[in-house]
């Protein structure tokens, strides 16, 4: 049984490839910005470099945000185009649970305009709805939360960051899953409304 | 020849052709989104984008089963790559991509104005050397083709293109979205009548319609002022007129002194009827694409995928997408 998991939702491109249950080769980087272009060429080589059909896959792990629209539309749409084409099986996990794998957490994504999306998890279990939150909300949410740890997109708070095995927790969260019943009605968490009546011609 | 499947994503509309050996369509599906679009009297980039990773999946399907092919007979995955909104070509390239790693065929990325121009191609034959008149909401250019995919823009507009045009003018008439086949409409119904500055007059091959816009608005505000009500009609006539005839005299005086064999029309206002009445007793041919390709579609990119396929212009996997390329850098042969 062969499983893709990808991330292109936020700051990082990850992608990683399992075989009945164990890790068989991944890749993640921080910070490129450059998922729309890297995605493919990143899936074809871990796919390519281990002999594997895409078109044999049996399942697919995505996140469906919250997080940057442009990016999270990048895996989404690869997840999308290759359900319609062959039998895989598409699984989504949010990619605020992805950053709270695991112990008590408070995962953010940076929301822009000074703003983030959160939600506080207790060993994977959401204690919160996924929410937008401006610095000063985020501030409160932490007082209530105070044994918490803050994770994910911490840079936008000017703190370090702290690396994450975003294929790990992707599988870990993702294979337990029921797949999805019609991949064509999968869209993204998008959270914020579209604020921008910006038109074009 | 080759079994191309293309796809077009650049706008409001998603869409998924199947060519096979460049003249045989089998299917071509559209996702036209502009119902959505109309309430806020354009295209908002953003709700576009989601839209097509709403229907990416169901858009494809319905062209394969279509087309009624096995997938492993596609021999080249085509997408259009720009000019256009980031956003939204960023879905139709993933999925292109997608598709070119899961069935190992190579990659073509189509620039959007070629796709225009090759409409031309998909039940016609172009003759070179030609003129092609590049009319749409964000494109007014005179191509000259001297052969073959070989382009080179000798001019432009300096302001507004001509789609723009008519959607501005449409929007301070209060007419609906978009405003092009509303006003074409009702020139017909008009006599030209209001007098309106003829656009750069120059004896070049260059555009302007910003100034023709402006005195469109102003006689429309000055009648408003005075309380009168203008004629719609016949101000949409005096309006269609002059634009339509910048844009002929032009492109005819271009393709004298180049000498071309044909001038084929492309872009969104490919399908304005004033437009192709105007040209249609011209000295030298005058070829417009069928109605059904003139709007934004996949079986054009198809078509200049074919071109590109027998060249073998294949795009590397990290291609991006650009809101603007160069039509030029696209050319074959020098
Ligand atoms: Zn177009």
């Amino acid at each position: 049984m062969i499983t893709i998991v990808m991330d292109t939702s936020n700051q990082y491109l990850a992608c990683g490839i399992y075989q009945d249950g164990q890790l068989i080769d991944s890749y993640q980087k921080i910070g490129t910005k450059r998922q729309s272009e890297d995605a493919i060429p990143v899936l074809y080589d871990l796919t390519n470099k281990h002999d594997i059909d895409l078109l044999k896959v049996d399942e697919m792990i995505i996140t469906k945000g919250p997080g940057s629209y442009t990016g999270v539309r990048v895996a989404m749409t690869i997840a999308k185009t290759l359900a319609a084409i062959c039998p895989v099986k598409i699984k989504t996990v949010s990619s605020l649970a992805v950053y709270g794998y695991e112990g008590k957490k408070i995962a953010i994504i940076d929301a822009r305009s000074k703003k983030v999306f959160a939600c506080v998890y207790d060993d994977n279990k959401p204690l919160t709805e996924e929410k937008m939150y401006t610095f000063a909300e985020l501030e409160e949410l932490q007082k209530n939360y105070p044994d918490y740890t803050l994770v994910g997109e911490v840079r936008v708070l000017g703190l370090d960051n702290v690396e994450v095995d975003l294929v790990k927790a992707m599988y870990e969260l993702g294979h337990k899953e029921a797949p999805l019943d019609n991949v064509d009605l999968l869209v993204p968490t998008y959270i914020k409304d579209v604020e921008a009546k910006k038109k074009c011609y | 020849m080759a079994v191309i499947l293309a796809i077009e994503s650049s706008c409001d509309e998603m869409s998924v052709a199947i060519l096979k050996d460049g003249k045989d369509l089998l299917s071509n599906v559209v996702a036209s989104q502009i119902d959505i679009h109309k309430q806020y009297g354009g295209v908002v980039p953003e709700i576009a984008s989601r839209k097509h990773v709403e229907c990416v999946s169901t858009v494809l399907k319905e062209a394969l089963n279509k087309a009624n092919i096995d997938i492993h007979d596609i021999d080249a995955i085509a997408v259009t790559k720009g000019p256009g909104l980031v956003g939204s070509l960023h879905v139709g390239m993933q999925e292109a991509k997608t598709l070119a790693i899961a069935l190992k065929k190579p990659l073509i990325g189509v620039h959007h104005i070629a796709g225009h121009i090759y409409a031309n191609q998909i039940e016609n034959e172009i003759h070179y050397p030609c003129l092609a008149l590049v009319v749409s909401g964000g494109h007014t250019e005179l191509v000259y083709m001297k052969s073959e995919f070989n382009f080179k823009v000798i001019g432009s507009t300096f302001d507004d293109a001509i789609g723009e045009t008519y959607d501005k003018v449409g929007r301070v008439l209060h007419l609906p979205y978009p405003g092009g086949p509303v006003l074409d409409k009702m020139a017909h119904e008009g006599k030209h009548t209001y007098k309106l500055p003829v656009p750069l007059d120059d004896g070049s091959y260059n555009f302007s319609f910003s100034g023709l816009k402006s005195a469109v608005i102003n006689l429309n505000h000055k009648y408003e002022q005075r309380g009168e009500q203008i004629n719609m009609n016949d101000l949409a006539c005096s309006f269609q007129d002059v634009a339509v005839e910048s844009l002929s005299s032009k492109a005819l005086k271009a393709a004298h002194d180049l000498h071309v064999k044909e001038i084929i029309v492309a872009g969104g206002v490919s399908a304005n009827k004033g437009l192709r009445e105007k040209m249609a007793n011209s000295d030298i041919p005058v070829i417009f694409p069928p109605m059904k390709y003139c709007t934004d579609n996949a079986a054009m990119i198809a078509s200049a995928a074919s071109v590109m396929y027998k060249y073998k212009k294949f795009a590397p996997l990290n291609l991006s997408v650009k809101p603007s390329y160069d039509l030029e850098q696209e050319s074959v042969g020098n």
